[in-house]
């Protein structure tokens, strides 16, 4: 995996089995994807590969957008939860979601594991806040 | 083998014992007699009915305890070993004629301990020798990706492949992205494919039942009960629900259905029972995709491989390629019985000399990364060029409802990944198959069903092993076809004094 860029702000790394796929936001407001597959539309037509890793910059976070994410990274309680979320029940080959964030010197990880089957409020308020800075960044 | 043509051989009524020939020197009824006596039965009387039906004869005829002296029967002597046989064909014949039993209900983790989700259906029809194994489930189609309020793509089906391609259309102008996202839509709901949620049922249903039935038969192994068989058949009955409580209490499976577009790579499939190893064989949720009801499309038996141009070696990211394969191969466990895969390996190469020392040097990259048994690699000739290819067991690709149905028959994944899929380590269904004779079950990368092919192994049936013994009531089961009863002779098998170690000789009576 070709090296992160950083510094950090927040990162969400979706895997099943070897295969991720990263969002990461950098403190300079970069949006960044990474990962070893590939989802590619081409002339209406879909193609899914697994590729060397690597990061590809997407876009940049304005000014307002990048303080909006940081405030409710903040808030959204992610600091103080667990590093590991199971679900209830064991689940033979569920996709995982791992999160990571940096902020003022303290960083955190925290994984849910059965994705799409274990709910937890912090990482969803996270991920409400990183669809809203992605958002910003949409074309017309 | 025509294992059918083969049982209506074996399921021919067998003949009666014959009238059985005196024997020239001993004199079994008289022997019965005096060890029908048994408190005063003389050691000379025991060893003159051991030398006339041998010794297994002796032991049944004693643990019956008669209380008088058995008929001889007209115009023959008597043989010691008939009344035995006439009970259990008679049992038998009896077990049969009371026809099919069940269907009834299995839950795996009712006797696997390890176990914690699957469910089942099983009937047993001594007739026919049907085990029918169904399994029914409710499905739920679900829109793979969704559109939010704001005209963004929301991925809904969990995998790091829909993630990446909701982020694909989230690229897009926002009026293009409705289209796309209509794509992971199923034609009930607006989506463009005709038909597409009937394909899945049929693809799931057809699949399913391919990949698992008549693989291995099983037999009675309760005596003169042998040509009573059972070849597994598997009914699957899935129909479509329009909301999860819409799932019947008698289903044995909630399948949710993530619509993807066609021709999608990976994706989440996954097996949960919420009630887990305290749960009934009803509790169950499938997550797949509509596109795991056909054969995958990932090619994971197969690895293609670089030699550098004009050399034996191979380029450093095939080295790569072949450690990583290698550890995720462990070799057999000594004593185990369960397979381990073995590799083709096609190499390219100037010359054939140059192509067999390209094959070394990938047996020896085997062999140091985790000391693969080199003797599992198979040459193949590639002709020229400085390409090669490994396929894994067969290289057939995996179905994987067919993969995830096989949880739902009890068993556990068998390929690789971190903590408790470590390469090697053994699965949640290693020690209920050892039981049954099945040893050294472990998580490998091969072509097995539970790894990361389509080869249901003698292994994978241990738990409609287990149902057969559940619903039929008998525990007296194994592997294997059945086999023919022959009806008791004089003649018996017995140890010949004197023999070296003392061990069972086959002998006739003698004086």
């Amino acid at each position: 995996m070709a090296e992160a860029p950083e510094p950090l702000l927040v990162e969400r790394r979706v895997e099943t089995g070897d295969d991720a796929y990263i969002d990461r936001i950098t403190a300079d407001g970069g949006v960044w994807t990474g990962g070893n597959v590939e989802a590619t539309l081409q002339d209406g037509q879909w193609r899914f590969e697994r590729r060397e890793s690597e990061w590809q910059r997407q876009a940049t976070l304005s000014p307002d957008a990048l303080a909006a994410l940081r405030d409710a990274v903040a808030r959204s309680g992610f600091f103080e939860t667990a590093r590991e979320h199971r679900p209830d029940v064991a689940v033979i080959h569920a996709s995982r979601e791992t999160w990571t964030a940096d902020l003022d010197g303290r960083r955190h990880t925290a994984t849910l594991h059965g994705r799409g089957v274990t709910e937890v409020p912090s990482l969803s308020a996270l991920a409400a806040a990183l669809e809203r800075a992605l958002a910003t960044t949409d074309d017309a | 083998m025509d294992r059918d043509a083969e049982r209506a051989r074996d399921r021919a009524p067998v003949p009666p014992p014959a009238p059985t020939p005196a024997p020239k020197h001993a004199d079994p009824d008289a022997a019965a007699v005096a060890v029908d006596a048994r408190q005063a039965a003389p050691p000379d009387a025991l060893m003159a009915l051991q030398r006339a039906a041998g010794n297994a004869a002796v032991t049944r005829m004693l643990r019956r305890q008669p209380t008088a002296a058995p008929p001889t029967p007209s115009g023959g002597v008597y043989n010691p070993l008939q009344e035995s046989y006439d009970a259990a064909r008679k049992e038998r014949d009896e077990f049969v004629a009371h026809g099919k039993k069940g269907p009834q209900a299995y839950n795996p983790s009712t006797n696997n301990k390890a176990n914690y989700y699957g469910g089942f259906d099983v009937e047993y029809d001594p007739g026919s020798g049907a085990l029918l194994v169904t399994l029914k489930g409710a499905v739920l189609f679900v829109a793979g990706m969704s559109l939010d309020a704001g005209g963004r793509a929301q991925a809904v089906e969990p995998s790091a492949q829909t993630a990446a391609a909701a982020a694909a259309i989230n690229r897009l102008p926002k009026a293009a992205r409705a289209a796309e996202v209509a794509k992971w839509t199923w034609s009930s709901a607006g989506g463009p494919d005709a038909n597409d949620e009937q394909e899945f049922l049929d693809g799931f249903k057809s699949s399913v039942e391919a990949a698992w039935r008549k693989k291995h038969p099983f037999h009675c192994t309760k005596e003169y009960w042998e040509d009573l068989g059972a070849e597994t058949e598997i009914n699957v009955v899935v129909g479509k629900v329009a909301a999860a409580g819409g799932k019947a209490a008698g289903q044995h499976m909630l399948v949710n259905a993530h619509k993807v577009v066609k021709g999608f790579v990976g994706g989440a499939a996954d097996v949960s029972r919420p009630t887990g190893a305290g749960g009934t064989a009803f509790d169950n949720i499938m997550n797949v995709t509509s596109e795991d009801a056909v054969p995958r499309k990932d090619d994971l038996l197969h690895r293609d491989l670089t030699f550098q141009a004009g050399k034996g070696l191979l380029t450093p990211a095939s080295v790569g390629t072949v450690w990583r394969l290698a550890k995720e191969m462990p070799n057999a466990k000594p004593g185990s019985t369960v397979p381990v895969a073995g590799l083709t390996v096609r190499v390219q190469g100037k010359d054939d000399r140059q192509r067999r020392d390209r094959f070394d040097a990938v047996r020896d990259h085997l062999k140091q990364a985790a000391g693969f048994d080199t003797s599992r690699a198979t040459f193949e000739d590639g002709g020229e060029g400085d390409g090669g290819h490994i396929a894994i067991g067969t290289g057939d690709a995996q179905t994987v409802v067919a993969h995830e149905s096989g949880h739902m028959f009890g068993l556990d994944d068998e390929y690789t990944g971190s903590g408790a899929y470590q390469a090697g380590k053994k699965t949640e269904h290693t020690d209920f198959a050892a039981a049954a004779g099945h040893t050294g079950a472990i998580h490998a990368t091969s072509d097995s069903i539970m790894s990361e092919g389509k080869e249901v192994r003698p292994h994978h049936y241990v738990t409609f092993l287990d149902a057969l013994k559940q619903v039929s009531g008998m525990q007296e089961w194994g592997y294997g076809p059945t086999q023919p009863v022959k009806p008791p002779s004089a003649a018996g098998d017995y140890p010949v004094p004197g023999t070296p170690g003392g061990g069972p000789q086959t002998g006739t009576a003698v004086g």
